[in-house]
């Protein structure tokens, strides 16, 4: 090499990392943009709630009981007068709030138990894989319904039910990369400079799971998203007068021919936020995928 | 003088759905300090599966390892701990493997992994870690090292990535480097660069090597001593240039004649025939004989044990020493 190419070499900095090369995939993909600005824009509308709602979403006016949009009420007002556009904004809270919480809660039990079961195998993977199989063979939501009914209504308990609900197929996730990861010539090449086996699956198996899971992650929240909504519409999760999206549904539903705006804008904030998930997540995949190494 | 590397009868097996699997099947090795000893064989005659024996990676279950004897620095490995092992492995006993371009994490800079390996053993600070794989780096070539030192394996070419991984496998100065077909995955302009690399490096450290390879080029480059294996068993051991100049097993001899030479003009390559056998069933009598040209009735019958057949040189075979 010679010098002058070699002194090139030295001068650019070298931060080309994996997560980063991930990232300039990623913005490249449209729909993972847009759905990344719209995930964006509905954290900060719900991180903003109090400073930018136009009314107290609790607030009952008799003298506005469900009047269409209009200047003052944009979103229209509900049976007992309240502003629609107001719940929405407040509805974002317990909606993105139950998405994150739950999926926090499904990957912390989740990736543990898959990190073990993957990397020991023999007895214990196999008991703790039918008993994953066990609650998979549970709808997701159906799973969900019945231990929120247990639990109690409630946000918190819905949320925890969700996670758990959610938990399985990030056990089988992870349990599945750690075992496609610990057979790669790296993780040997671990061993034999002795590093204890602790360390061969914190710190060389788990950051090569990491990025599907991020992509599960992703995907999740948008399903646990929509399981929040029909908790709420079932009366298990958010409680009135609180507003939640899937609640706001459920009371709109007796509306729907007089004041259809009531169903209209909570149905549309679940379906943008969910649709952006989505979209999100399907970039992810694209972008960390291995076969699209650019 | 006692042997740097002493392996006695090692016998390592795997379990598989039909039975067991005799990977290796009764082996011998000697190394010296400083001294390097090449085994060479096809691939599947299980001279990998020493390597890893040695090293004490070979997963079990399914693997199971038994030995006389396997003695480094005088200690018996086989009665290690696990935790002595783990001491032992990257510091005293190091390995490089052949698959450069999957033996690094893509997720940590080359710097990264050569520094946790010097972190583990030595108890250094991440600063002085860093200094030293860096070091290392310079030490095996890799131009504008410190650059390098951060740049995650992606960007590394197999060339340079073998050398990162050499770098990985020298950092805490072993006394013995086992380097499993360390050229075999790259192109010859660089596994000749990758060969003068270890020749220099041995001699600046008086390590040993154990050098694994189908390469009788890469043996004849290297090794001091060979031994030649074949279906798990050892069929020959001697001197490097006595095996060249006078190699006595028929295995051997199908061996070197298959090398591709520019003096001679030949449409095809000399191969040898036939497949290695089926270690789940072996033939009986010498291993070699459904392949051999030679094969004679008491070969199909009874198997040849490793006989002397010059100074320093044995062979497994009925008709050694040759005429």
């Amino acid at each position: 090499m010679s010098a002058a190419s070699e002194t090139a070499l030295t001068a650019a900095p070298a931060v080309d990392s994996p997560a980063r090369r991930a990232f300039k995939r990623l913005i490249r993909r449209k729909g993972a943009v847009v759905g990344g600005i719209v995930v964006i824009l509905f954290v900060a509308i719900a991180l903003l709630a109090p400073w930018i709602a136009p009314f107290d979403p609790a607030a009952t006016d008799w003298s506005a009981v469900r009047k269409a949009p209009s200047a003052r009420h944009w979103f229209g007002t509900d049976e007992i007068g309240r502003d629609v556009l107001a719940r929405v904004i407040w509805g974002a809270r317990a909606s993105l709030m139950a998405g994150v919480i739950s999926v926090a809660i499904a990957m912390a039990i989740g990736l543990p138990i898959g990190l073990l079961a993957g990397y020991r195998g023999g007895f214990l993977d196999g008991l703790l894989m039918r008993m994953t199989d066990a609650m998979l063979a549970c709808p997701f939501l159906i799973l969900a319904i019945a231990l929120a009914a247990f639990l109690g209504p409630s946000l918190t308990n819905a949320m925890i039910a969700i996670g758990i609900s959610a938990t399985p197929i990030f056990i089988r996730l992870s349990r599945g990369q750690v075992q496609a990861v610990k057979v790669e010539d790296f993780v040997e090449a671990a061993r034999a400079v002795g590093n204890p086996h602790w360390r061969i699956a914190l710190s060389h198996v788990l950051p090569n799971v990491v990025p599907p899971l991020m992509v599960q992650a992703t995907l999740t929240t948008a399903a646990a998203i929509i399981a929040e909504a029909s908790l709420s519409f079932l009366g298990l999760g958010q409680q009135p007068p609180a507003p939640s999206w899937g609640s706001m549904l459920n009371v709109a539903k007796n509306f729907l021919g007089q004041a259809p705006w009531m169903a209209v804008w909570p149905g549309l904030a679940i379906f943008l936020v969910v649709l952006s998930f989505n979209l999100l997540g399907d970039g992810l995949r694209d972008a960390l995928d291995p076969r699209h190494r650019d | 003088m006692t042997a740097l590397l002493e392996v006695e009868d090692l016998r390592t097996s795997f379990k598989v759905e039909s039975g067991r699997f005799q990977a290796v099947d009764g082996i011998d090795l000697r190394l010296e300090a400083g001294r390097t000893l090449g085994v060479v064989g096809e691939s599947g005659c299980g001279k990998s599966v020493t390597a890893l024996s040695i090293m004490g990676l070979v997963a079990s279950p399914p693997g199971e390892v038994a030995a006389a004897k396997i003695r480094f620095e005088g200690r018996d490995l086989l009665a290690l701990s696990a935790d002595a092992m783990r001491d032992l492995r990257g510091d005293r006993l190091a390995m490089i493997f052949q698959e450069p371009m999957t033996s690094l994490n893509p997720a940590f800079t080359v710097g990264d992994q050569i520094a946790e390996a010097i972190q583990r053993h030595r108890g250094l600070d991440r600063a002085a870690a860093w200094a030293r794989a860096v070091e290392m780096l310079r030490r095996v070539h890799i131009p504008a090292a410190e650059a390098r030192a951060h740049d995650y394996p992606h960007k590394l070419s197999g060339g340079m990535r073998q050398r990162v991984m050499i770098a990985m496998a020298l950092a805490l100065d072993p006394k013995l480097l086992i380097a499993d077909e360390p050229t075999t995955a790259l192109d010859v302009t660089v596994q000749a660069q990758i060969l003068d690399l270890l020749r220099r490096l041995r001699a600046e450290s008086g390590m040993a090597i154990l050098i694994i390879t189908h390469d009788l080029g890469v043996i004849a480059e290297l090794a001091d001593d060979v031994t030649v294996m074949y279906a798990g068993k050892v069929v020959e051991r001697a001197p490097v240039e006595a095996l060249f100049e006078a190699p006595q097993h028929p295995y051997t001899i199908g061996l070197l004649g298959s090398i591709p030479r520019l003096e001679r003009e030949q449409a095809r390559l000399d191969a040898i025939e036939g497949v290695v056998p089926n270690p789940l069933s072996p033939p009986a009598g010498c291993r070699f004989h459904p392949r051999c040209p030679f094969a004679e009735a008491r070969c199909r019958e009874a198997e040849p044990g490793l006989g002397p057949v010059g100074p320093s040189h044995f062979a497994a075979c009925w008709r050694t020493p040759l005429p």
